[in-house]
C-alpha cells in the first residue's frame, strides 16, 4: 500500500495495486457520515473501435451505455436491488471515455462494496433482458431529443468534429442500440472490462483497509487482454461552422466551441494545460471581464451564460454556452475579444485574478465525496496524479495563456444553436 | 457536525449555525420569508436579481465581480424558492474556507461583510432602484419565467401543482408572472424592498468553520435594520381532494409528461408524517419501490417514474415520461399500484428496506451544506423541526398498519398530461 498526502488539499490518498490488476484508491474522510465508492472502466462511448488479437473491430454507438443497464442484471435477478436492503444507493454512469458504477452508504459498507464488486464481475446478458431494455434507454433517448442543453452539446460536437466519435449522442440512436446482441455485449465486457482496465475509487468514511480486506475476498482473477483504442484520424478545422436545430424552447440556446489540437496529453502535461485553458476561459469572458458586463447589459446574455474547457485525451474543446436572442451577436463579441486578446496579450493583473478565481473554485468543487471519487478515477485513467490538478495551477504563467490563445483561430470554432418552434 | 445552533440576532431575525470543518468551503444564506399572496411574487424574484448586481460601495456590477474574484472565486447566487405557502427570498454566498486559501485570508468575516453589503446597501437613489438594471432584469426575469417551458420534466411538474392549486396561494408561481413583472417600476420595487426588510422574518444560516463571531458581526450588521409590522403567514391544507380533475397541453416533443397530483392529508407537522414518508419511499421515490420495479422494470414504460412530497401542504406528486400511446396504461398501473399499496400488499423487506434508504438519505444529508440548510429551513415552514437523527427513529418506528393508513389518506386530485405532437 503506497501512501501520498496533500497539505494543500489536506487529504491522503492510499493506493492498493492488487494481484488482479486492478488500482484501488482510497481517499478517507473520517468527518463525513457517508462513504462513496465508484467501480469504474475506461471505456466509454468514444471507444466504438478497436484492436484486440490483430483483428479490428466496429461496435454499435451506444454499446457503452446498453452495457451499462444491462450489467446490473445477473443470472439470479437484477443487481440494483441488493442494495437497498443494505440502505446503499446504487448508481450508474456512462460519459464519453469511462463507464462508471457507484453506490454511497452510510451503514454496511463492506456489504455494499461486495455486492459492487460481484456484479460487476458477473456479466449475465439474455436475449430477453436486452429486448427489455431496448424500450427502457428508447425512453432515456426520446428524453435527450426533447433537452435542449443536451441537444445544444452534441449538435455542437457534431459540428465541430469530423470523424471522431465524440460526436456521437453517448446512447446511439433507437436504431444502432437495434443491433446490440448478447453476444456483442459478452465481447465488448471481455475487450474492456478486464481489472486493469478499470480502478476503483473510494471516498469517505472508511478505511484503505476495509476496503482490501473486501477487495482481496471477493475480487476472481480474470484475464488482461491487450486492447487498442482506435481513433480516427481528425482535422485540425471544424466541421462545420454552425449547426442548427428547433426545438420547442422559449429563446435560442447557443453553444460556441473552440475545438483543441493539442491532445493526446497526459499526466501532469494534461493537468497544466486544462487549467490553463479554464484560466483563459475566464479571461476571456469571465465575471470579472468587462466584456462579461457589457454583454449583460445589452441583454444579449443572462446568469445562465458559462465557460469552461471540456476534453480528454483524444479530443477538446473550449466552450462558450447560454442563451440569447442574438447568438450571433455574442459569438461574434467572443471571437473579437479573442482575436484582440492575441493581439494585446493577457496583462498580469487578469492573469493573476483569473487563476486565484480558478483556484478557489477548483478548490472549493471537493466538497462531496462523489466528486472527489469521480474526479479521482478519471486522474487515474489519464495518468495524473489527483493532487497535480490543484498545485499544477501555481506553475502556470502568463506565457501559458498566451500560447492557449494562439490555438483558438476562427477556423477551429463552431457555433451551434437551438431556436423556438415556428409559431 | 456540530447540533444546529438557532438564536435571535434581532426582532424576527434569527441565525443559525451548523459548525463543521469538513467542508472546503463556507456556505451562508439570509433569507426573508415572505407570506404567498402579499406581495407579487415577481417583486420578490425580480428583487434579489436586482440587489446582486450593484450596491453602494460597488456602483459597478464589474467592481462587484473583481470583489468575489479576489475571493477566491466567491460566488454569490439568488434564493427564489416556494416552500409551504411562503416565497422565500435572499442570497447565499460560497466561499472557499481560509484554511485551503494560499495567503490564509480571513474569509468568513469579508464574505459576510459582502453578502450583507449586497442586501442592505442596494445602489439607491432619490426612492428608486436604478432604472437601467430593472429593465434589464425585468427582461431577464421575463426569459426565466418563459424558459420555464424549456425543461419538459420540471414544467410538467410546476404546470401540474398550478393547476391543481388554482385558487390557493400555493398555486402562485414563485417566479410571478410576466404581467407582474411589466407593472414593476424603480419606485415600486424599492418600496416593497423596503417593506420586505420590515415586516419579514428574517432566517440566516451558515455552514462551515470559525463561526465564533459570527452572531456579533450578523447582530451589527442587522441593527440599522428598520423591523416593525411583522407579517406571520401560514400555510393552508386541503386534507381532501374532490373530483378528479383532467388537464392537457400539447406541445411538439417527442416524449409525453404524466403527472398525478395527489393530497395526503398529511404534512411534517402531523404524527402521522413519518408513516407518509415510509409509504412514499415504498411506493415511487425511490428506485427499489413499486414503481420504478413496475412501470419502467416490468412493464418498459418509461425511463423514469418517481414520486415526491411536498411536506408543508400536503401533496404528493407522481411523475414520469413515456410515450404519447401509453399515456392510459401508465396511469392504470400508477393507481394500480397504489390500490395494491392501500391493500396492505408490500412485504416486510420491502418496509425494511424503505427504512434503511431513508435513513441513509438523512445521515447522507449531513455531508452536504445545501441539504442540511434546506432541512431546517422547510423544517421550520412545515412546523417541524426535528433534526435528522430523531426524523430517523420516528421513521424506524412506523408500522405497517400505520403505512397503509397514510395510502389510504391520499386522495387524487389532478391528472396533467403533457401531450407530445409530431414536429
Amino acid at each position: 500500500m503506497q501512501e501520498q498526502y496533500s497539505a494543500l488539499t489536506g487529504e491522503r490518498i492510499r493506493r492498493i495495486d492488487h494481484p488482479t490488476g486492478l488500482t484501488i484508491l482510497v481517499n478517507e474522510k473520517p468527518s463525513y457520515n457517508k462513504a462513496y465508492a465508484v467501480y469504474a472502466t475506461k471505456f466509454g462511448s468514444v471507444n466504438n473501435v478497436f484492436m484486440r488479437d490483430g483483428r479490428r473491430r466496429t461496435l454499435p454507438d451506444g454499446i457503452a451505455h446498453f452495457l451499462e443497464h444491462k450489467l446490473f442484471e445477473n443470472e439470479e435477478g437484477d443487481a440494483f436491488l441488493r442494495f437497498g436492503p443494505v440502505g446503499g444507493n446504487a448508481n450508474a454512469f456512462t460519459d464519453f471515455d469511462m463507464t462508471a458504477y457507484l453506490f454511497s452508504c452510510t451503514e454496511h459498507f463492506d456489504k455494499n462494496l461486495e455486492i459492487l464488486l460481484d456484479f460487476v464481475q458477473r456479466p449475465y446478458f439474455t436475449e430477453k433482458s436486452v429486448a427489455k431494455e431496448q424500450g427502457i434507454i428508447g425512453q432515456e433517448i426520446r428524453m435527450y431529443d426533447d433537452d435542449p442543453g443536451w441537444r445544444v452539446t452534441f449538435n455542437l460536437l457534431a459540428a465541430l468534429y469530423r470523424n471522431h466519435p465524440v460526436r456521437i449522442d453517448i446512447a446511439g440512436t433507437c436504431e444502432t442500440i437495434a443491433g446490440i446482441t448478447p453476444e456483442l455485449l459478452y465481447e465488448t465486457y471481455e475487450a474492456f472490462y478486464s481489472p486493469r482496465n478499470m480502478v476503483l475509487c473510494v471516498c469517505g468514511h472508511v478505511t484503505a483497509e476495509e476496503v482490501l480486506e473486501i477487495a482481496d475476498r471477493v475480487l476472481k482473477p480474470r484475464a488482461n487482454p491487450e486492447v487498442e483504442r482506435v481513433f480516427p484520424a481528425e482535422p485540425d478545422a471544424a466541421a462545420a461552422p454552425r449547426a442548427e436545430q428547433r426545438l420547442s424552447v422559449a429563446r435560442p440556446l447557443f453553444a460556441l466551441g473552440y475545438k483543441n489540437p493539442n491532445v493526446n496529453l497526459s499526466g501532469r502535461e494534461a493537468a497544466l494545460y486544462e487549467n490553463t485553458m479554464e484560466i483563459l476561459s475566464e479571461i476571456i469572458v469571465g465575471k470579472g471581464t468587462a466584456l462579461y458586463h457589457e454583454l449583460y447589459e445589452k441583454g444579449l446574455i443572462n446568469a445562465s451564460f458559462g465557460s469552461g474547457y471540456q476534453g480528454s485525451e483524444s479530443y477538446g474543446y473550449l466552450l462558450f454556452e447560454g442563451e440569447s436572442d442574438e447568438p450571433d451577436a455574442v459569438a461574434d463579441a467572443i471571437r473579437a475579444r479573442i482575436a484582440a486578446l492575441r493581439e494585446s496579450g493577457v496583462s498580469d493583473e487578469e492573469f493573476e485574478r483569473c487563476r486565484r478565481a480558478v483556484y478557489g473554485r477548483l478548490m472549493g468543487a471537493g466538497n462531496s465525496p462523489e466528486r472527489i471519487a469521480n474526479n479521482m478515477a478519471v486522474c487515474h485513467f489519464r495518468g495524473i496524479d489527483y493532487f497535480t490538478l490543484f498545485t499544477s495551477i501555481s506553475d502556470i504563467t502568463p506565457a501559458d495563456v498566451t500560447r492557449a490563445l494562439g490555438e483558438l483561430t476562427p477556423e477551429r470554432a463552431a457555433l451551434s444553436v437551438i431556436l423556438p418552434e415556428r409559431k | 457536525m456540530q447540533k444546529l445552533q438557532r438564536i435571535s440576532v434581532g426582532d424576527g431575525i434569527s441565525l443559525s449555525i451548523a459548525e463543521t470543518d469538513k467542508f472546503k468551503t463556507g456556505h451562508l444564506s439570509v433569507q426573508f420569508l415572505m407570506p404567498l399572496g402579499f406581495a407579487d411574487c415577481a417583486c420578490g424574484a425580480l428583487l434579489t436579481a436586482v440587489l446582486r448586481r450593484t450596491s453602494l460601495r460597488y456602483p459597478r456590477a464589474l467592481d462587484l465581480a473583481r470583489a468575489l474574484e479576489e475571493l477566491y472565486g466567491a460566488s454569490v447566487s439568488r434564493v427564489v424558492r416556494k416552500k409551504g405557502e411562503y416565497q422565500v427570498l435572499g442570497l447565499s454566498i460560497d466561499f472557499l474556507a481560509e484554511r485551503y486559501t494560499l495567503g490564509g485570508e480571513k474569509q468568513l468575516a469579508a464574505a459576510a461583510d459582502l453578502l450583507f453589503e449586497f442586501l442592505l446597501r442596494p445602489a439607491v437613489r432619490d426612492g428608486a432602484f436604478d432604472s437601467a438594471i430593472v429593465e434589464q432584469e425585468k427582461k431577464n426575469l421575463c426569459d426565466l419565467i418563459d424558459g420555464r417551458i424549456n425543461d419538459k420534466r420540471s414544467y410538467a411538474i410546476t404546470r401540474c401543482v398550478e393547476l391543481m392549486c388554482d385558487g390557493e396561494k400555493y398555486g402562485l408561481d414563485e417566479l410571478g408572472t410576466r404581467g407582474e413583472v411589466e407593472a414593476i417600476t424603480p419606485e415600486s420595487l424599492y418600496a416593497y424592498y423596503q417593506r420586505l426588510i420590515r415586516e419579514t422574518p428574517i432566517e440566516i444560516f451558515f455552514v462551515g468553520e470559525g463561526s465564533e463571531d459570527l452572531a456579533g458581526l450578523v447582530r451589527g450588521k442587522c441593527a440599522a435594520l428598520p423591523r416593525g409590522g411583522m407579517r406571520q403567514g401560514g400555510t393552508e391544507v386541503r386534507r381532501t381532494a374532490g373530483e378528479v380533475r383532467r388537464f392537457t397541453d400539447e406541445m411538439p416533443v417527442a416524449q409525453g409528461k404524466l403527472t398525478l397530483g395527489f393530497r395526503t392529508g398529511i404534512t411534517a407537522a402531523d404524527p402521522d408524517y413519518p408513516a407518509l414518508v415510509l409509504f412514499n419511499a415504498i411506493y415511487g421515490a425511490t428506485p427499489n419501490g413499486k414503481l420504478f420495479d413496475n412501470v419502467r422494470e416490468k412493464l418498459s414504460l418509461c425511463y423514469y417514474c418517481s414520486t415526491m412530497v411536498e411536506r408543508a401542504k400536503g401533496l404528493l406528486l407522481v411523475y414520469s415520461g413515456i410515450e404519447v400511446k401509453d399515456k392510459q396504461q401508465a396511469e392504470d398501473e400508477i393507481l394500480r399500484q397504489l390500490e395494491a399499496m392501500r391493500a396492505g400488499d408490500f412485504s416486510d423487506a420491502d418496509m425494511a428496506e424503505a427504512v434503511a434508504t431513508i435513513q441513509n438519505s438523512y445521515r447522507s444529508a449531513e455531508d452536504s451544506a445545501a441539504a442540511v440548510e434546506d432541512w431546517y429551513l422547510t423544517g421550520l415552514i412545515a412546523g417541524n423541526t426535528a433534526d435528522f437523527a430523531a426524523m430517523s427513529e420516528r421513521v424506524a418506528a412506523v408500522t405497517r398498519e400505520q403505512v397503509v393508513a397514510a395510502a389510504n389518506k391520499l386522495t387524487l386530485d389532478t391528472i396533467y398530461f403533457l401531450r407530445g405532437t409530431e414536429r
